[in-house]
């Protein structure tokens, strides 16, 4: 009895290692950016992102679905749900509803994160705090602005949040309140 | 047992470039997030580190214990967790969000909850069982039997897992202004709740498959099948696990999850143990000449923890000397039975195998 491995022949095998890996690595996102069914927006360029409100989108990010109650964003399976500013101001009091939501979600059972502070490069204040859960992660961000509040509500798959979190930090630090003239 | 065998490290084998050229692609991909939270947050992100290399290490040193015949090389096993934890994450980096936009863009919109669950194991569990293909394909690499390839598979998912869950974590961390009690909130989440029978299973059943197909003297269109379908149960238990199903029941929901593939784990390691023994079994049995290993030692031969009788039972008798030599004959004579097996008896290798197992016997 002889085992006979898979090494019968080592060049082919080394081509077809390296077609899968090329695969993943290259075509499956050409063909994803092919097929993307959302609207480009143009990375760095301000959008108006709701009534009152303009963001800067980070490179991928598609515009998903837009109206006057939420507008959402999307990229890879992550999502950016923005909705027009509404009046309030104390942002403690509406980060803790929001952990409480979390936290009662009959849905989900979430490691909720510490409630941190924020500010945007427009020099507003805000507060964030993240949910993990075993398989998503979901980030409210809440931003404070003359007497009314926006509220930013993140998702993404758990094997995604790593490349895109830091986009998401970044389009909301770049919210800006439009004031009407 | 037997000496170590050479590793996967083989210059003149293609595919072993190929394995190296996607390892550096998948460190490069890797490596400014890891800069990233580095620098951002030093401490918290080497705690991280130092958290998931433990656990890393802790379950590497379980897996270890699997073996039963074979003496893997550790550089082998090196390799394949780095091809879990760069290859695949670096791949994955860019490939899980696109098949995650690809899954979207067909499926209702009511059915979003099921994204991850769908595009997750479609990209994860072919990259994961292309580590073990490749390294099949390397010779030194020694995956001869399903077994191999379950524990091939079993430390590419744990590499891939652990990269998966360090990068969650400091993602965590950065949101969370450096928080240490982040790090120690995902690590039990990601650790405990849902890691230990995570991407480890779901590798080490597609694994099994690249190893029966290594091994079986079956038709090509055969092994074919059952590697293939190693592959898809692999994915269905993940997107199983990642699906929206019980997640109402939190934890619980989580951990039950996970049970079927725990089952299917040890369905398929208890059969492929099985088959290593037997196959072992009728080796020695019939192969090899009884002076070289006699039936009551086979019977012996068989388990590790009748070796471990064995000796413990001449170490009382005749004392530790003994014992110690009686150790050196078992593993000189699972290695003729294993170069039996990959050589042929009569070969060369045979030869030398069978005058080491002579030579210790006369002590």
């Amino acid at each position: 009895m002889k085992r006979p491995g898979l090494a019968t022949h080592p060049v082919r095998g080394a081509v077809i290692v390296a077609a899968i890996a090329v695969f993943y690595a290259l075509i499956l996102p050409f063909v994803s950016d092919t097929v993307a069914g959302g609207t480009k927006l143009e990375p760095g360029v301000p959008f108006p992102v709701s009534a009152g409100l303009e963001m800067v989108p980070q490179p991928g990010w598609e515009l998903e679905s837009k109206s006057e109650i939420l507008t959402t964003l999307s990229r890879d399976g992550a999502s950016l749900v923005v909705l027009p500013p509404a009046p309030g101001e104390d942002l403690e009091k509406a980060i803790e509803t929001t952990v409480d939501g979390f936290e009662n979600d009959p849905r989900n059972d979430w490691q909720v994160g510490r409630p941190e502070p924020f500010t945007t490069s427009a020099g507003d204040q805000g507060r964030t705090v993240v949910a993990y859960g075993t398989t998503e992660v979901q980030q409210t961000w809440l931003i404070s602005h003359g007497g009314s509040t926006a509220s930013i509500f993140g998702s993404s798959p758990d094997s995604g949040w790593s490349s895109l979190s830091p986009d998401m930090d970044e389009m909301v630090a770049s919210v800006v309140f439009m004031t009407e003239d | 047992m037997a000496e170590r065998h050479q590793s996967f490290v083989q210059p003149r084998s293609p595919v072993f470039w190929v394995f190296i050229f996607l390892t550096v692609y998948g460190l490069i991909r890797i490596a400014p997030f890891l800069f990233r939270d580095l620098s951002a947050f030093p401490l918290s992100t080497l705690f991280a580190a130092t958290l998931w290399g433990a656990y890393a290490a802790a379950l590497g040193l379980i897996l270890y214990q699997t073996e039963l015949f074979e003496r893997r090389s550790p550089v082998t096993i090196l390799g394949a967790f780095l091809w879990g934890s760069l290859v695949v994450s670096g791949i994955g980096v860019t490939a899980s969000p696109a098949m995650a936009t690809l899954v979207e863009s067909v499926i209702p919109p009511q059915y979003a909850d099921w994204v991850s669950a769908i595009a997750a194991p479609l990209t994860e569990e072919p990259l994961k069982m292309l580590g073990v293909i490749a390294l099949a394909m390397i010779p030194g690499a020694h995956i001869r039997t399903t077994l191999d390839g379950l524990f091939y598979g079993l430390i590419v998912g744990l590499g891939f897992g652990v990269t998966e869950s360090f990068l969650y974590t400091t993602s965590a961390v950065a949101s969370q202004g450096g928080s240490m009690s982040v790090v120690l909130a995902v690590f039990v989440l990601r650790g405990f709740i849902g890691g230990l029978w995570n991407h480890p299973t779901f590798s080490a059943i597609s694994g099994a498959g690249v190893g029966y197909f290594v091994e079986s003297d079956r038709t090509l269109t055969r092994r074919s099948i059952v590697a293939g379908a190693s592959l898809v149960v692999a994915m269905v238990l993940h997107g199983l696990f990642n699906s929206p199903l019980l997640s109402g029941l939190g934890v619980v929901g989580a951990i039950i999850k996970g049970v079927p593939a725990l089952v299917m784990l040890i369905f398929v390691f208890r059969l492929a143990r099985q088959n290593e023994r037997s196959r072992f079994e009728h080796i020695a049995a019939e192969d090899i000449d009884h002076d070289l290993i006699t039936d009551d030692e086979r019977e012996s031969l068989l388990y590790t923890r009748t070796r471990r009788e064995e000796r413990r039972r001449v170490r009382r008798s005749t004392g530790r000397a003994a014992a110690k030599r009686l150790r050196r004959t078992q593993m000189a004579q699972i290695d003729l039975v294993e170069t039996a097996i990959d050589h042929g008896v009569g070969s060369d290798a045979y030869r030398a195998a069978a005058r080491v197992v002579r030579e210790s016997k006369t002590g």
